[in-house]
């Protein structure tokens, strides 16, 4: 449904960025479950009378009335419907949400509405604010929406010569999209990709979104997993992400960060 | 060259385009009103640009902007040594001062964290305000980043990086505004306000 200039409507969605506008507004990047991504101004919120303010924090889940503009839309009304104060209070936590927003932002073009993946970001969000091994929930993610945007990985046969995968150390590689059996050779990057960890990997793609939890790990197949798809994404984005740089700044111990 | 405009005014318009929030519509109103008004008050403001880099220096060791280094704030004996409020922005510190409920040291951020927006605890001043803790003796940091995400990211930093260093962190309270109306607050503030309740 495309919306006209100067129409009002309302839809519910997720905060994914915010950036300051001029004296005291703002523009907030929504993922609306009704008309996808869209663009909006939030006039006067970042005066302290604002009665918006506290009801688009970021990563809020939103009640919103907009109008169209020329090229952003006009925010009049939002309600909080659900709001994250964990991820607040955890910096692991905020830059895993960070790395799915900066996802979503990324894989997704603007008005184009998508209930599934909202729904996915909802689920994730949820998990990576309140649940243990938030990282787990944020892979799973990453492989749903990946998937969702036409950029399922390729972890069943091998990307060079389509022969089913044997259970050794195969290879990915994340600009051929996928493992790559030892017998074969590609271009470019890839790193190993243990049994278990490529098993994981088909596990959280084809789970049901939020189940993450269930996973048995241990550290060691959280980080190999955690690689693995960072490589991906950074991939399938063209740059790193830039959360995932806070998050590994944000799990340095103290004594190497006064250096 | 902006079409059909005389040099000078396509210049200014140009040159008045760059600033944050000016677009070309605005920037070439900004430039007419300027033609029309009296030649003292554009060379008034042209004084002003023009003073602005020759006076203006930032601090080097709260990062503020002042006519000298050490800025005031950092000079002034009247002040509490020991303490620093630690700001997102020199704005900020304006906001405080004019509060009249702060008289102590600044340490001016020049931001907060914020990944989607490319701002990582390294583009911010937090090793200076390490150091700073350590090297002059002081006993409380008042973290005083905005109310926001981000801004609780950065505090949360900071504690981090100061955690074990025995300097007091304080963060500013949150709650109702003055003036505000009960049903308009929004739940994590309402939240928020329930969490620092007082006796009266």
């Amino acid at each position: 449904m495309s919306l006209k200039r100067s129409e009002t409507y309302r839809a519910t969605g997720f905060v994914l960025r915010r950036h300051d506008l001029g004296e005291a507004d703002r523009i907030v990047t929504l993922y609306t479950s009704e008309h996808g991504k869209r663009r909006a101004v939030a006039k006067g919120v970042r005066k302290q009378q604002s009665r918006l303010t506290g009801h688009i924090e970021l990563f809020t889940k939103v009640d919103v009335y907009l109008a169209v503009g020329a090229n952003l839309d006009v925010l009049t009304q939002a309600e909080a419907l659900i709001t994250y104060p964990q991820l607040a209070g955890d910096l692991e936590r905020f830059a895993q949400a960070s790395w799915a927003g900066e996802t979503l932002d990324r894989l997704t073009p603007e008005s184009e509405a998508d209930g599934y993946m909202f729904d996915l970001f909802g689920v994730a969000l949820a998990a990576i604010a309140t649940a243990d091994r938030p990282g787990l929930h944020l892979r799973q993610f990453e492989l749903q929406a990946l998937t969702r945007a036409g950029y399922r990985p390729h972890l069943e046969v091998c990307v060079e010569c389509g022969e089913a995968l044997e259970e050794v150390t195969n290879r990915f590689a994340p600009l051929a999209g996928g493992v790559v059996c030892p017998s074969c050779r590609t271009e470019g990057m890839s790193m190993p990709v243990t049994p278990r960890a490529l098993k994981s990997l088909r596990w959280l793609l084809g789970a049901d979104p939020g189940s993450a939890g269930r996973l048995n790990t241990d550290p060691e197949l959280e980080r190999e997993l955690e690689g693995l798809l960072k490589a991906y994404v950074t991939a399938v984005l063209g740059t790193e992400s830039r959360s995932a740089q806070l998050l590994d700044r944000v799990r340095l111990p103290q004594a190497d960060l006064s250096e | 060259m902006i079409d059909g405009v005389p040099g000078p005014i396509g210049r200014l318009i140009e040159e008045l385009g760059k600033l944050p929030t000016i677009g070309p519509k605005t920037a070439s109103r900004l430039a007419f009103f300027l033609l029309k008004s009296p030649p003292e008050q554009v060379a008034s403001l042209a004084a002003a640009l023009a003073a602005l880099n020759q006076g203006i220096v930032q601090c080097s060791k709260c990062f503020n902007y002042a006519d000298r280094d050490p800025c005031p704030y950092c000079t002034d004996e009247e002040r509490d040594v020991h303490t620093i409020c630690a700001i997102e922005d020199a704005l900020d510190l304006l906001a405080i001062e004019r509060s009249g409920g702060y008289n102590g040291r600044y340490h001016v951020l020049e931001g907060a964290i914020s990944p989607l927006e490319g701002i990582g605890p390294d583009d911010l001043r937090l090793n200076e305000l390490v150091a700073r803790v350590k090297d002059e003796g002081i006993t409380e940091v008042v973290v005083a980043t905005n109310a926001t995400f981000e801004g609780d990211a950065t505090a949360l930093e900071i504690g981090r990086l100061l955690d074990g260093t025995g300097v007091r962190l304080t963060r500013l309270a949150r709650g109702l505004a003055t003036g505000g109306d009960l049903e308009y607050v929004d739940p994590a503030t309402i939240a928020q306000a329930l969490e620092g309740r007082r006796e009266f």
